[in-house]
């Protein structure tokens, strides 16, 4: 299925090229609010690219992406597989920054939900002394406390021990309760709970619905 | 809009205050570098003073001036420092020296005690250094403007110099590679450091965000910490070495940030079009090296033929900024907004952002 009740966001013939090589050719797709969606497939099938197009972060090549007037002013927020803050700063640091960039303070309540092994002392270390897994669950915290109104993360379960899996899908699915709209991409649907509504991608087409 | 560029420039001061041996060293890796070359230059470079001959005097107004025009049948005369210099202008009586170097281009030594005699002294040397070659009129203009402005007794004699190259010399070409290669090099830094970690779709998702507006807010953050080094210099060199703000300060900085722009420009395309950190951080040196090499920074560049000599200087900013800063620093030349290096470098601005414009277009599509 890719079609939402009360979509907010409305693809149509989305295409995106590098050169002559088509990685994303999608007819027709609609995202509702509150919806949880997982792009998935295998490597190269277009899971970032389109991403980082419903992000508004790349250019399409054709087609349009339209988003609901009512949520043209949401807050977005991407994540990319890698990075996406600063690895030189410490995470209070780097919280100063997105929450002056985003004009509100974070909040606390998600934020907190995602530290798990965490403590205050990791908050002052440089991010790019932690761990992998630490990196990412503390950059999806930080992101998650600005509860923005779109949000799209590129592999978040990438390099999360089963625990901080488990954290994590629960931060998510509170996020989506009250919130707007989660994109994740993952190679595969196996593992994720039900719930989420899953979309496979194959060579930037979309295949199948499940 | 507004709002999010105050925000973004906040965030580019942010990360370089937590990063306080970068900021240290954009101001005194300069200085540094400007004091020891500087000294270097200074004590090792023999400054061939040449005294002409006298060839009119004029007596108006209770002034007596010697001037001299005429630049053939002169005898050198060879000094090793300023103080031999000073030596001689005693020995002539002289109050204000005119020195040519190998370029032609007149500088000044003067031995005046008040600030009020080295102003005037320095805007009448300037004009003499302006016409020079020129026909009589020059002078009288000069003479009758410096009666105009109720200065003291003045002893002008000319010397000419030539010499190898001197600290006069070195700093104003000095501070015009510095704003170039500050510009360049910190935006190519800033935009790779997005690159690196990744953060530009986190920049770029923020509410109000394009493309532009990050890119200016780098622009215009390495604009400001740049002209702040220039200024900083600026203070620092006029106790150390005698120089002092003279009127057209504004103008010469403004100069300097039009320079400064064109640079930041070719920095943040290079950043951009770099398929690596390394590939960009080469490109750029590149592109320094040849600003030094092909411009006459190091070497005169005379001997070339026309034709190609003004292809290799037409792309580099240094090629104008250079005449531009030692017209002021030397003779307190006003920068005049129509003359071919302001020119020049309005359009190496403009031509650099339109580069940048198509960079940042092309990595768009490709993002």
């Amino acid at each position: 299925m890719t079609e939402s009740n009360n979509p907010i966001i409305a693809v149509s013939d989305l295409r995106k090229s590098y050169g002559r090589k088509m990685v994303i050719d999608v007819v027709r797709l609609t995202l509702a609010h509150g919806e949880k969606v997982l792009l998935w497939g295998p490597n190269a099938s277009g899971k970032s690219t389109l991403l980082r197009l419903l992000a508004g972060v790349a250019r399409p090549s054709g087609g349009r992406i339209v988003i609901d007037p009512d949520h043209r002013h949401s807050r977005r927020a991407l994540l990319p597989q890698t990075g996406g803050l600063y690895d030189d700063l410490t995470v209070r640091q780097n919280l100063l920054i997105l929450s002056r960039l985003h004009g509100r303070l974070p909040d606390d309540a998600p934020f907190l939900a995602l530290l798990g092994d965490a403590t205050d002392a990791h908050l002052d270390l440089r991010l790019g002394t932690l761990s992998g897994g630490m990196q990412r669950l503390l950059s999806i915290a930080a992101l998650l406390s600005l509860r923005p109104g779109f949000l799209f993360l590129d592999e978040p379960f990438a390099g999360l021990d089963t625990p901080n899996r488990s954290l994590l899908e629960r931060a998510l699915n509170d996020f989506t309760a009250d919130t707007g709209l989660l994109v994740i991409t993952e190679h595969s649907h196996d593992g994720v709970a039900e719930g989420w509504r899953r979309i496979a991608l194959r060579d930037g087409q979309i295949e199948a619905p499940t | 809009m507004t709002t999010l560029l105050r925000q973004l420039i906040w965030k580019e001061l942010y990360e370089l205050a937590r990063q306080p041996w970068v900021l240290a060293g954009a101001f005194l890796v300069p200085l540094y570098l400007l004091i020891v070359a500087s000294t270097f230059v200074q004590r090792d470079a023999p400054i061939r003073v040449v005294v002409s001959h006298i060839e009119d005097e004029w007596d108006r107004n209770g002034y007596h001036i010697e001037a001299l025009s005429r630049m053939e049948g002169i005898a050198p005369i060879f000094v090793r420092d300023a103080q031999e210099i000073n030596l001689l202008m005693a020995r002539h009586g002289a109050t204000l020296a005119l020195i040519l170097n190998d370029e032609g281009r007149p500088t000044f030594v003067e031995r005046s005690a008040t600030q009020l005699e080295r102003r005037l002294n320095f805007e009448l040397a300037a004009r003499i250094a302006g016409t020079m070659g020129g026909t009589k009129d020059w002078m009288a203009a000069a003479l009758a403007d410096y009666a105009s402005k109720g200065g003291p007794a003045l002893d002008l004699r000319h010397l000419s110099v030539m010499p190898g190259d001197d600290t006069q010399i070195f700093i104003p070409r000095f501070l015009a590679m510095i704003t170039v290669f500050l510009a360049s090099i910190l935006t190519t830094r800033t935009m790779l450091r997005e690159l690196e970690s990744r953060t530009l779709p986190m920049l770029l998702t923020l509410p109000c965000s394009s493309w532009p507006l990050v890119l200016g807010a780098k622009l215009l953050f390495v604009l400001a910490l740049t002209i702040s080094v220039i200024a900083f210099l600026m203070l620092i060199l006029q106790p150390m070495f005698g120089f002092y703000l003279r009127p057209g300060l504004v103008g010469f900085l403004t100069m300097h940030l039009v320079a400064a722009f064109g640079s930041c420009c070719i920095g943040l395309s290079l950043a951009l079009l770099g398929r690596s950190t390394q590939a960009a951080y080469l490109s750029v040196s590149v592109y320094l090296i040849a600003n030094l090499v092909l411009t006459g920074f190091i070497s005169s560049l005379d001997d070339l033929p026309t034709t190609g000599g003004t292809l290799l200087r037409v792309f580099f900013p240094l090629t104008y900024l250079r005449p531009v800063t030692e017209g002021w620093v030397f003779f307190g030349d006003p920068v005049s907004w129509r003359s071919d290096d302001c020119i020049a470098l309005a359009v190496h601005a403009v031509a650099s952002l339109g580069i940048l414009a198509v960079v940042a277009g092309y990595r768009r599509r490709q993002f």
